[in-house]
């Protein structure tokens, strides 16, 4: 593809979203490193820019390797271990570089998508059908154009949805082993001068009960997974304007529901489960950027998130009882950077957040009837030449709760600083770079106030980690079209880490480890032209984490936390010709251990699951047809991310896909 | 004192580091067993044997897990409790809702009996000396027939039953109530007619003990606003005195009630536990055994009827327990490494 076509292809994707769109206009005094920046974001390492490792899968990268959710499309990023329960409806969170699910934000369109009663995501739930790509950010980069929250977690995810400025027009269908089918509608419409609409919509049904064979004590355990069906349905609508170069306005409007069964782990002797879980979510969010000139830029978003779960618990004594839980999130937040000078810009961020998470039980689970206001401010400055960058940015989080009934957690006010240089010694080809965040999260509704286990006197668990890397771009030659490397070495520490504390008759969440981080992360992406319009696209990743418990006097010290490999990684070979496309792609993972002692009897195998894709794409009229085949973990392999939650064995699908 | 036949011998133990083998072949032997529950969903409840001759046990991982040694599959997940009577041993495995039937070396006597109906976990047993007596969360008491090695009947009791004496001619079963409701009672059960009697409780959990012809149990309170309060139960009389203390492990040897409490204290963000106490049924006069400083991570409490020794088991999140046995003055008997929070020894009865 042409590099103008590149660009161009860019322009579309970027402009679509909430975060690139500030990389965009971040150095107008600079167009040579705005091009540069464009070309690096298409690509899969895509930080050579930054100061803190970015990641970036584009919608080409994900159908490379066959994600149809944003969980399984993460796998493949190093510094990311996804805690998957498997099966299409398992529970699938994000945990960076050790630090657990609790302290990563994911943000949809650029609006946070918050979870107040675990803290943590469940990134299964977001189809890839419609997306541009997703990114990750760990740490502190050079863009300070950022939401007070992005720069409150120690590490963002961000999906970015399509949202094409042209009529179009695709349908998906899809049908795989174990009886899963799924089928998607995306529709663009111009509708007016600047102004665009969308629709989403997708539909999901999956049995899910697949026969797996996993390693027992002296033997292996057999059988076939139950109440692991997901039936769900998903709709969202959006709408963009655009008034010339200054405004731009989205809205959006999402609507999830979905039944399945938590079919538990595989227990010996007892195959029945009979949980069910209802989900439901609809949250309406709305951004906004007013440019009103080349040196100062402001965005504001605001959302209404509600979620309702229902879980249906196995009847004890005769009569089945229900939990339910509702939670509200209204958000407010609003950015403004001014460019004092061609190297000086500063940005102050602000962002307020209300939960609520209430239940109708019979007998309440929670403690107390939570309500949640937090308030997150941070001014951050940064100097920017061709040859060097540096940022710094301090935030406040001020939090307050209240509760009709029962004890509530104090207030709670802190400070974190972030702070980030890079080095760009070859121009935009090299970057030498290093970063420092010192962050903390809040503790969660469920850490607080769940019945019996939760305690409100908790502290907020605070994580430090500094990083340092290098990323590099080989300009193109005869033999390569691009390869881009980076590795990054980072170490940290999390202290006052919220676990569960055994007592006789009942646990209580407490603030008692602490946690050392040591680890590298490591990517490669090269693109080799072939004659004839063909050519292969290789990704590799590869992650070292050295995470263990560093609290004094504990019996573990020294010992990898759980389910935190201590190698894993990713890679995929695609090629692309006029005839067919065909890839290969893999996952793995050393061994993990369940539980904080590293022993045998608690140790879970490592893993690969290899797949293989056929694709091909024919012209239909103006549009096109593209037919797909995969066959996923080839070894057969009931591996266990989390154990006694085996994956899927060997497994086929098959999709088509019309583009008009 | 039972002697145990084992199919076990135990290879000599010099202290109380060494841990006993499980050789193929076995001889008589003096000792208990420990249940340790495991971790839920982990598929790791075990069971050990310790000896009396070398005051030791077998390994707490799954090497010293004779079940698994000597089956050589999974015990399964959430060992809740554990009776050796008339030669076998009966294991109720709570999350894997089954019963095992076990010979004294922890072989299988038969496939297990499986509950097969939704929340139907069994979890504590009594017995009378011909029948034995399962709670099970289906709200019934299952009788089981020693001898004829068959389920004779149910008997309906209370929400989510729990802890259960036997106590000249009565069943004091705990029935914990509904979840977070805190709505539970203690049924006593005439087995001469079949009535039942019930006292309201908020929340009588697993601990059950006779003493002195009467059965003490704990209601464990809503862990919060409501303390726990130890209970003696006077099954013909069909009444419940409070003990005026608290409790969170109660163990009993002759007249003497032994009891520790491990409450949380929102002031220090901690378990506190308070010094092992034994408590004279029949003065109410009460002495410190072990100080405070020893019984922090206390997980189960067990009196060997014999000899009035005291084993006492240690938890902590994720990792191997310890287990401690104390003779009845205190003093320090052995140390040894047991499974995931283990739910103490089991005697013969």
């Amino acid at each position: 593809m042409p590099a103008h076509c590149i660009i161009k292809a860019c322009y579309a994707v970027l402009f679509a979203t909430a975060l690139p769109l500030s990389n965009i206009f971040a150095q107008s005094n600079d167009s040579v490193r705005r091009l540069d920046t464009l070309i690096v974001s298409s690509r899969r390492v895509g930080s050579v820019e930054s100061s803190a490792p970015v990641q970036r899968l584009s919608a080409d990268d994900i159908k490379r390797i066959g994600a149809t959710n944003v969980g399984e499309a993460l796998k493949h990023l190093s510094g990311v271990t996804i805690k998957d329960y498997g099966g299409i409806g398992g529970l699938k969170s994000v945990s960076i570089r050790g630090m657990g699910a609790q302290h990563t934000a994911v943000f949809y369109d650029g609006v946070a998508v918050g979870d107040c009663q675990n803290g943590q995501v469940d990134v299964g739930r977001f189809s890839t059908d419609n997306l541009s790509g997703v990114q990750l950010l760990i740490g502190q980069g050079d863009d300070i154009y950022q939401s007070a929250r992005t720069l409150a977690a120690a590490g963002t995810v961000s999906i970015e949805t399509n949202f094409d400025q042209k009529n179009s027009f695709k349908i998906n269908a899809r049908a795989a082993s174990f009886d899963s089918y799924q089928a998607s509608l995306h529709v663009g419409r111009r509708v007016g001068r600047g102004l665009f609409a969308s629709f989403f919509g997708d539909y999901t049904n999956a049995g899910g009960c697949y026969r797996f064979n996993i390693d027992g004590a002296g033997g292996s355990i057999t059988g076939r997974r139950r109440n692991s069906d997901i039936e769900s349905v998903r709709a969202e609508a959006g709408i963009m304007w655009r008034g010339g170069q200054r405004h731009t306005l989205r809205a959006k409007l999402y609507g999830y529901s979905s039944m399945r069964g938590v079919p538990g782990a595989v227990i010996v002797d007892n195959p029945l489960s009979s949980e069910r879980l209802l989900s439901r979510n609809i949250f309406a969010q709305m951004f906004y950027e007013y440019i009103p000139s080349a040196s100062l830029r402001m965005k504001a978003t605001l959302k209404h998130n509600y979620t309702y779960d229902k879980n249906r618990l196995p009847a004890a004594a005769g009569s089945a009882s229900a939990h339910r839980f509702h939670q509200n999130e209204s958000d407010f937040s609003y950015t403004i950077k001014w460019q004092m000078s061609e190297h000086f810009a500063t940005a102050f961020a602000e962002e307020l957040v209300y939960n609520t998470l209430r239940t109708d039980n019979k007998h309440n689970v929670m403690s107390a009837r939570p309500n949640r206001l937090t308030n997150l401010a941070a001014l951050s400055v940064r100097y920017g030449s061709s040859l060097f960058c540096a940022t710094a940015s301090l935030l406040h989080t001020l939090a307050e709760e209240w509760s009709s009934v029962g004890k509530v957690a104090p207030r709670r006010s802190r400070l974190a600083p972030s702070l980030s240089v890079s080095l760009y010694p070859m121009g935009q080809r090299l970057c030498l770079r290093a970063s420092y965040r010192d962050i903390f999260r809040l503790p969660t509704f469920n850490d607080l106030y769940y019945r019996e286990s939760g305690n409100f006197t908790l502290r907020p668990e605070k994580s430090r980690m500094l990083n340092v890397g290098a990323a590099y771009s080989l300009p193109e030659c005869k033999y390569l079209s691009s390869l881009t490397l980076s590795v990054d070495g980072y170490c940290g520490r999390i202290s006052d880490k919220i676990v569960a504390v055994p007592g006789i008759f009942v646990w209580k969440m407490s603030n008692v480890d602490r946690v050392s981080l040591k680890g590298a992360d490591a990517n490669i992406d090269a693109t080799v032209p072939l004659h004839n319009a063909s050519h292969i696209k290789i990704s590799g990743a590869y992650s070292y984490m050295h995470a263990t418990d560093d609290t004094d006097g504990s019996p573990v010290k020294g010992e990898q936390i759980i389910y935190t490999p201590r190698h894993s990684g990713s890679g995929s070979v695609a090629i692309y010709t006029p005839l067919l496309d065909a890839g290969y792609s893999l996952v793995w993972s050393s061994e993990r251990y369940r539980l904080p002692q590293n022993i045998p009897s608690t140790r879970v195998d490592g893993y690969c699951d290899h797949s293989v894709w056929l694709a091909r794409s024919l012209r239909v009229g103006s549009g096109s047809l593209t037919l797909r085949a995969e066959a996923m973990n080839l070894c057969n392999k009931n591996y266990e991310i989390i154990r006694y939650y085996p994956m899927s064995g060997r497994s086929l699908r098959l999709s088509a896909t019309i583009n008009l | 004192m039972a002697t145990l036949l084992a199919a076990l011998t135990f290879t000599a133990c010099s202290s109380d580091d060494d841990e006993i083998t499980i050789p193929e072949n076995g001889t008589k032997v003096n000792g208990c067993y420990i249940v340790n529950t495991g971790n839920w969903e982990g598929n790791d409840a075990s069971i050990q044997l310790y000896s009396y001759d070398n005051n030791t046990a077998t390994a707490g991982d799954s090497e010293g897990n004779i079940f698994a040694v000597q089956n050589n599959t999974l015990l399964g997940d959430l060992a809740q409790d554990l009776l050796w009577t008339k030669e076998k041993l009966f294991v109720a495995v709570s999350g894997s809702q089954k019963l095992e039937i076990l010979d004294e070396s922890g072989k299988r006597l038969q496939e297990p009996y499986l509950f097969t109906e939704e929340g139907a976990s069994p979890r504590m047993m009594a017995t009378d000396g011909t029948n034995l007596y399962l709670t099970n969360y289906d709200g019934n008491v299952y009788v089981y027939n020693a001898s004829t090695a068959a389920f004779e009947g149910k008997i309906p009791v209370g929400t989510r039953p729990e802890g259960i004496s036997y106590c000249n001619g009565y069943l004091v079963v705990n029935n914990s109530g509904e979840l977070y409701a805190y709505n539970g009672n203690v049924s006593i059960i005439d087995l001469s007619n079949g009535s039942t009697a019930t006292i309201e409780m908020t929340n009588p959990y697993t601990a059950s003990v006779v003493c002195n012809d009467e059965v003490y149990i704990i209601d464990s309170g809503n862990y919060y606003d409501i303390p726990s309060t130890v209970y003696r139960i006077s099954p013909a009389e069909g009444t419940a005195t409070s003990l005026g203390f608290g409790a969170s492990a109660i163990a009993a040897y002759e007249n003497t009630l032994f009891f520790v409490d491990n409450a949380w204290d929102y002031e220090l963000n901690t378990f506190v536990p308070t010094p092992l106490w034994a408590y004279d049924v029949t003065t109410g006069e009460k002495r410190e055994i072990l100080p405070a400083a020893t019984m922090t991570n206390v997980n189960s409490l067990s009196v060997n009827p014999e000899t009035g020794d005291i084993y006492v088991g240690y938890a902590e999140y994720g990792i191997l327990g310890t287990m401690r046995v104390f003779t009845a003055d205190g003093t320090q008997k052995a140390v040894f490494g047991v499974g995931h929070y283990t739910a103490g020894a089991r005697f013969y009865e």
